[in-house]
């Protein structure tokens, strides 16, 4: 039976492994919802006139977004303030965490409902609200199902893509659902379940898609109608969102928008778009009594800082992780952390700085550039992965180091390097190859040469004609 | 104080950081930020409208068909924030405060995207935000002369403010792909989406 591994004592492989164990539901589904986005993505794509242009606009003007970014988000933080909403800058994750529960405690809030937002994830907030002894439910449909089961998200836009109906029958099972394989029949048990819970909670929380500074307002972004009851029913509404996520003008919301959707849902346009400025006027029946905006930090700024800046353009729409060869074999949560795919292999190193074992992560690529034609807004995932890399062996300062030193001297030299080539006839028998290689062979055969090399046949005079 | 400290953070950051001329290198930032055009479309606004909300599973109704497709999804009970569309004779109209117990919520759109079938919804102290959401059906009422083409048409203009508490642009009914990849409609939102235009 497949597991999940934490990031923190385990390898990738480890983790893999344990992933795919089972029966290969998982494979097939990665493949079959990956393959199904990445096609509507393309489909959705070509309706448009000149996706190539907007595409290159856009990632220009998330870099220049990136560059303002402290101006940007004053702006952001006055606009929600005028509206009159609140605003908290959280330096890292125990500041929001602590922050947020501060607030539901000052409310006496008992029960919350949440829509799907991965920084909540990133920061670990639900144990946090939990331990106060708060009610906390999930409304994404498949994020419910993940917390019911108590597995974190597998996919960024797809947290439940992992689980069979089967699954879903025990998984719904646990809170009185007997109706069937059918997902009509488990879709109105959870709107009639979570229904309820909406009406009833204390505090809704949701990430933010985007924040547009000309006017303070913030995006979020639903397909099922769950971001909108959870920021317009309960009478608190908290607005966690990562400190990239701004744009400067609704022009620029509007071309993040259409490429958002379409790269994540493959729909021309998300379903719900709900832009929200401050809480709820005088005079309105419905909407929160209070809007409060927490920016998160969390290590973007050491981002902001280094060679990797371009990671802060994401938008977050999980388009690398369906076209990625990688995340296709092993799914999410062999990655071990919040975000997967080869947007969360940049990322990790960058945000878990104090977690060695996030730095393997650099390597879950081929670097094939996949992700980079899928990006959205054309982030170059893969030289950010060598980034990664590169960042990695700065630190590492043991023997793997000194062995490419010692090996690109041997190959600055010419009689060294002919005596090293690959050996001609019989191949190398595993067992003579010392263990260090051994891992490297275990799964792919050493090269063996046929003839004569370059310089016996130079030699020879074979190369050129006299 | 905080907030300084945070951006201060942010500022000595960016004054540290390397210059970013990679293999790769993002070009300048337009002047204006392009539009998000459609491939040109020969057909009429209406009909593409009409073609754009069943494409995202909404329907278009004339006025005199909204009794029979009300009754066909057995509304027996409606909200209603707008006169603009009349409630069928079988429809009992119930106060707003009902709106949880509602079969269909009755409200007008502010504009529509002909491109995207998108309706856009605003609130207001007589249009609350709950009222196209909590019940089954949402019936939207669309002046005919506020069909625009784009989301882009609408979400461009918003700079120029004021703007809403809420803002809604809802594309049909709520939808999910969650369980098993099988796309499944009527999730926490409205499960039918009915559009009717309106000249006002």
């Amino acid at each position: 039976v497949s597991a999940i591994l934490p990031l923190r004592g385990t390898t990738l492989r480890e983790r893999s492994a344990a992933a795919l164990a089972g029966d290969g539901h998982l494979q097939a589904s990665l493949r079959g919802t990956t393959d199904a986005l990445d096609g509507r993505r393309r489909n959705t794509l070509a309706e448009l006139d000149d996706p190539d242009g907007l595409r290159a606009a856009a990632r220009a003007l998330r870099t220049d977004a990136i560059a303002r970014l402290p101006e940007l988000l004053e702006q952001v933080a006055d606009g929600v303030e005028a509206a009159g909403g609140h605003v908290f800058f959280a330096a890292d994750a125990e500041e929001a965490r602590e922050h947020v529960a501060g607030l539901a405690e000052r409310r006496g809030a008992r029960r919350i409902v949440k829509s799907k937002s991965m920084v909540t994830e990133e920061i670990e907030l639900n144990p946090r609200l939990e331990a106060a002894g708060i009610d906390v439910v999930e409304t994404d449909l498949g994020e419910w199902a993940q917390q019911l089961d108590g597995e974190p998200p597998a996919h960024i836009l797809g947290p439940a893509l992992h689980k069979t109906k089967g699954d879903w029958v025990r998984v719904l099972g646990g809170v009185g659902y007997d109706g069937g394989e059918s997902a009509e029949a488990m879709t109105a048990f959870a709107r009639a379940t979570l229904r309820e819970r909406f009406l009833n909670a204390d505090v809704g929380i949701t990430g933010v898609n985007l924040a547009v500074a000309e006017t303070g307002s913030l995006v979020v972004v639903s397909n099922e109608g769950n971001g909108r009851l959870t920021a317009g029913a309960p009478p608190v509404h908290v607005a966690v969102m990562g400190m990239e996520r701004v744009a400067a003008t609704w022009a620029e919301a509007d071309l993040l928008l259409a490429l958002l959707s379409r790269a994540g849902a493959g729909v021309s346009l998300a379903t719900y778009v709900n832009c929200l400025t401050g809480p709820r006027r005088p005079g309105e029946r419905d909407g929160p009594e209070e809007l409060h905006l927490v920016v998160v930090d969390n290590g973007r700024s050491r981002i902001l800082a280094g060679a990797s800046r371009e990671a802060l353009n994401c938008i977050r729409c999980g388009a690398c992780l369906n076209a990625c060869p990688v995340y296709r074999q092993i799914g999410g949560h062999a990655y071990g952390w919040t975000y997967s795919g080869p947007i969360g292999a940049v990322l990790a190193p960058l945000l878990l700085d104090d977690v060695p074992e996030a730095a393997e992560l650099s390597h879950a690529s081929s670097l094939c550039g996949a992700c980079w034609d899928a990006c959205p807004v054309g982030i170059p995932l893969h030289e950010l992965l060598l980034q990664g890399r590169a960042d990695g062996a700065a630190r590492d300062h043991g023997g793997e180091r000194a062995l490419w030193r010692a090996w690109a001297r041997a190959w600055s030299r010419p009689r060294a390097y002919a005596r090293t080539g690959a050996p001609a006839g019989a191949p190398v028998p595993d067992a003579l190859v010392p263990p260090p290689f051994r891992a490297w062979t275990a799964g792919r055969e050493l090269p063996r040469r046929s003839g004569a090399t370059f310089r016996e046949r130079w030699r020879r005079g074979e190369v050129l004609d006299p | 104080v905080r907030r300084e400290a945070f951006l201060d953070r942010l500022r000595d950051a960016r004054a540290g950081a390397p210059d970013l001329a990679g293999a790769h290198p993002p070009g300048p930032p337009p002047a204006l930020v392009p539009r998000v055009a459609w491939r040109p479309d020969a057909r009429g606004l209406e009909e593409r409208f009409a073609d754009a909300l069943a494409g995202v599973r909404a329907r278009l109704v004339a006025a005199d068909a909204l009794p029979a497709a009300l009754a066909e999804l057995e509304v027996r009970t409606a909200v209603a924030t707008t006169d603009l569309v009349a409630l069928p004779g079988g429809v009992t109209r119930l106060g707003l405060e009902r709106v949880a117990e509602a079969d269909a919520g009755v409200t007008a759109a502010r504009a529509a995207c002909a491109a995207t079938g998108t309706l856009v919804l605003e609130s207001s102290p007589e249009q609350p935000r709950l009222v196209s959401l909590l019940p089954r059906v949402h019936v939207a009422a669309v002046p005919r002369s506020s069909l625009v083409e784009t989301p882009g048409d609408v979400l461009r203009g918003l700079g120029r403010g004021p703007l809403p508490s809420a803002l809604t642009l809802a594309s049909g009914p709520s939808r999910s792909a969650d369980i098993d990849g099988e796309v499944v409609y009527g999730v926490h939102g409205p499960l039918a989406v009915l559009v009717v235009l309106v000249e006002a």
